[in-house]
């Protein structure tokens, strides 16, 4: 108890507040734009924690994580132009909430709650139970990753707006599209018709902007044709969930935060995958699914719980094993280090007081997210009050520098404008997108750890079913895939 | 008049295509099991088969609900479907601009345009919100994340 009011004392200086407080700002602000990444801004303030010193380095490094992975939501739910990857899902609700239901200060509150909510669960998580979710997911070899690869896919049946035939269609496209360039395993180059671009393989940034951003630029256009453009005047009175919501989203909050701080757990995996997964999930267990796609705020509040929570849930195989799950946390290993901090299993006995500073510290972090976020809220939806004539422009420049900039690639802002164009006559056509960007999300983890499982096995598929976590994963998949053809049956026989 | 049973249809014929396509081109990447495990293109050829499975069963819905999606119908052609068509020929011109003439000029150009194009039509306000958002990627790419955006091909 000691250590902890001794690491409380440590945290709570001025200057460490004062830089989480400018971390957090620029991780919200980096989160927002597309094409900057956790990764890009975690890597510019890296070499500034040498000049700032300290735990303050790391302090204000872990409000720019948890600050950009709530960011992302804010372009999400104003713009349908996920900041990041891990708040595409948010897009599903959070634009029709915002601009066809214009709520967009409730839109931005569940959102804000929710990234709060999972922030804080997952750093509780992180403090009671690292060591043991550690042992869990080191449990995890390539048939288990697979499994939950395929559990992922299976969410397609939930997320597809029109037609699931059409959605598993564009989720095998999705896969497919990831197939392409040099195989992982045996270094043969595929589908890239001897281009070098091709061979890198295709980038997933370029088609999830070009997919949401600019379709729905195209989408815009053709919907406001002819109409008068007046100033919209979107009043918010309040900045703060109503009790209602919040009782309404209460379970998913809870459910997507432990779904997400495990997903964190599981390196190679994060915050796209486990937001996608709490979707799915939120929408399972809901009883009535007829507002998920139109503005429910549970669908919402699971995306952006699912992906904050696993913030705490990453730091887990970060601090307890020193294996960092993703590049984020490896620029924070990094940092760790580099300030004279070893994580390990060695970390808890010999440094006790830093672990308990990171715990803090990452806690403030998650509070100080809430905070800005709740009140910059009136600040960010002043965005729905942009004429569509100013503002459906400027988000196509976003979109190319976005796109532009993530890997200075030209042939990048050609596949988004591709995928831009092709998205639009994918909405014309009644398939939904998300199903193509779940499929290029989880299609090397998918195709990896497949072949990598049947090398284990020399061959023989028992080796999915043998494993009892693969075996649940892949139940529960087909169970979800599936849902679609015994649900009305279900549905009759308890009538 | 497009109806969403020609668009299935349509989609049917495209995914049978490259389904096959890819499970063809797959194939000739090696689909048997090595002692390094299963060839390069025995993923993508479970892909390309299972493309082809999902259109046919796609080719079975529609079928089966022929009535039913003839009558939904698809607009493709309306005045409101061109003005979209428009916005994309814009955008294309603009990204071929950027590496033409440069990211900040091929900007100004098509903000000018697309904003007119969308119904805005005092100029004061179009030069205004073009030079403002301008100097804002100015400052935030150029000088804070010393990003380098395309410049135009005689300066390179």
């Amino acid at each position: 108890m000691e250590v902890v009011l001794d690491a409380f004392t440590q945290i709570c200086t001025l200057q460490n507040l004062f830089f989480l407080v400018i971390g957090t700002a620029v991780g919200i602000f980096i989160g927002a734009m597309p094409g900057l990444s956790v990764n890009m801004g975690l890597a510019l303030l890296f070499p500034v924690t040498f000049s700032v010193g300290g735990i303050s380095g790391i302090v204000m490094l872990l409000g720019l994580y948890c600050g950009a992975i709530y960011g992302g939501s804010i372009t999400a739910i104003l713009l349908r132009t996920p900041g990041t990857p891990a708040s595409a899902a948010t897009t599903m609700d959070g634009y029709p909430m915002a601009i066809h239901n214009k709520q967009p200060g409730r839109a931005l509150a569940v959102s804000t709650t929710a990234s709060t909510f999972g922030g804080v669960f997952s750093t509780v998580c992180l403090i009671l139970f690292a060591p043991l979710l550690a042992s869990v997911a080191l449990q995890f070899s390539k048939p288990e990753y697979f499994a939950l690869a395929i559990f992922g896919i299976s969410m397609i049946t939930s997320v597809s707006p029109g037609s699931i035939l059409k959605g598993v269609m564009g989720c095998v496209v999705g896969l497919w599209i990831a197939t392409i360039g040099l195989d992982a395993m045996s270094g043969m180059e595929r589908f890239t018709f001897g281009t070098l671009y091709l061979s890198g393989g295709v980038s997933f940034m370029p088609i999830l902007i070009g997919m949401f951003a600019l379709t729905q630029v195209f989408i815009n256009v053709e919907d406001n044709y002819g109409k008068e453009q007046g100033r919209n005047e979107i009043r918010i009175d309040s900045v703060l969930p109503s009790f209602a919501d919040l009782k309404l989203t209460l379970p998913t909050l809870v459910r997507s935060s432990m779904i997400g701080t495990f997903i964190g757990c599981v390196p190679g995996t994060g915050g796209d995958i486990s937001s996608w997964i709490c979707y799915n999930q939120a929408k399972t267990w809901a009883k009535d699914k007829s507002q998920f796609g139109k503005g429910d705020p549970r669908g919402i509040a699971a995306s952006e719980s699912g992906n904050n929570s696993i913030v705490g849930g990453a730091f887990i195989p970060v601090l307890t094993l020193g294996i960092p799950g993703d590049g984020a946390t490896a620029i924070i290993l990094g940092a760790l280090m580099v300030h004279g901090i070893q994580p390990g299993p060695l970390l808890f006995v010999n440094n006790a007081l830093d672990v308990y500073m990171i715990f803090i510290a990452l806690m403030f972090a998650n509070l100080v997210m809430g905070a800005m976020g709740f009140s910059l809220i009136k600040v960010f939806a002043r965005v729905t009050n942009v004429p569509i004539k100013f503002l459906l422009p400027i988000i196509v420049v976003m979109a190319i520098i976005g796109t532009y900039s993530y890997n200075n690639s030209v042939p990048d802002v050609f596949v988004m404008l591709a995928a831009g164009f092709v998205g639009y006559f994918m909405h014309k056509f009644d398939m939904g997108v998300p199903g193509v960007i779940i499929g290029i999300i989880l299609g090397s983890l998918a195709e990896q750890n497949f072949t990598g499982s049947l090398l284990m096995s020399d061959g023989s598929l028992s080796i999915f079913v043998t494993n009892p976590i693969c075996c649940v994963f892949l139940v529960l998949a087909f169970v979800s895939l599936l849902s679609p053809m015994y649900k009305p049956a279900l549905k009759a026989l308890f009538k | 008049m497009a109806n969403l049973k020609n668009c299935n249809l349509l989609v049917v014929g495209l995914s049978a295509v490259t389904g096959s396509a890819i499970a063809a081109t797959a194939y000739g990447y090696g689909i048997a099991m090595t002692e390094y495990g299963p060839g390069p293109g025995f993923w993508p050829f479970i892909l390309g088969v299972s493309l082809l499975a999902v259109a046919v069963l796609l080719l079975l819905d529609t079928l089966k609900h022929s009535a039913e999606y003839s009558a939904q119908e698809i607009l493709l052609s309306t005045a409101a479907n061109l003005s979209a068509y428009q916005m994309m020929g814009i955008v294309l011109l603009y990204a071929v601009l950027i590496f033409i003439t440069g990211f900040y000029l091929a900007t100004a150009l098509f903000l000018i345009c697309a904003m007119y194009r969308l119904g805005a039509d005092n100029f004061k306000q179009i030069l205004g919100v073009t030079l403002v958002f301008l100097a804002f990627i100015y400052i935030l790419f150029g000088m804070l994340l010393h990003i380098a955006l395309p410049l135009p091909i005689f300066m390179e």
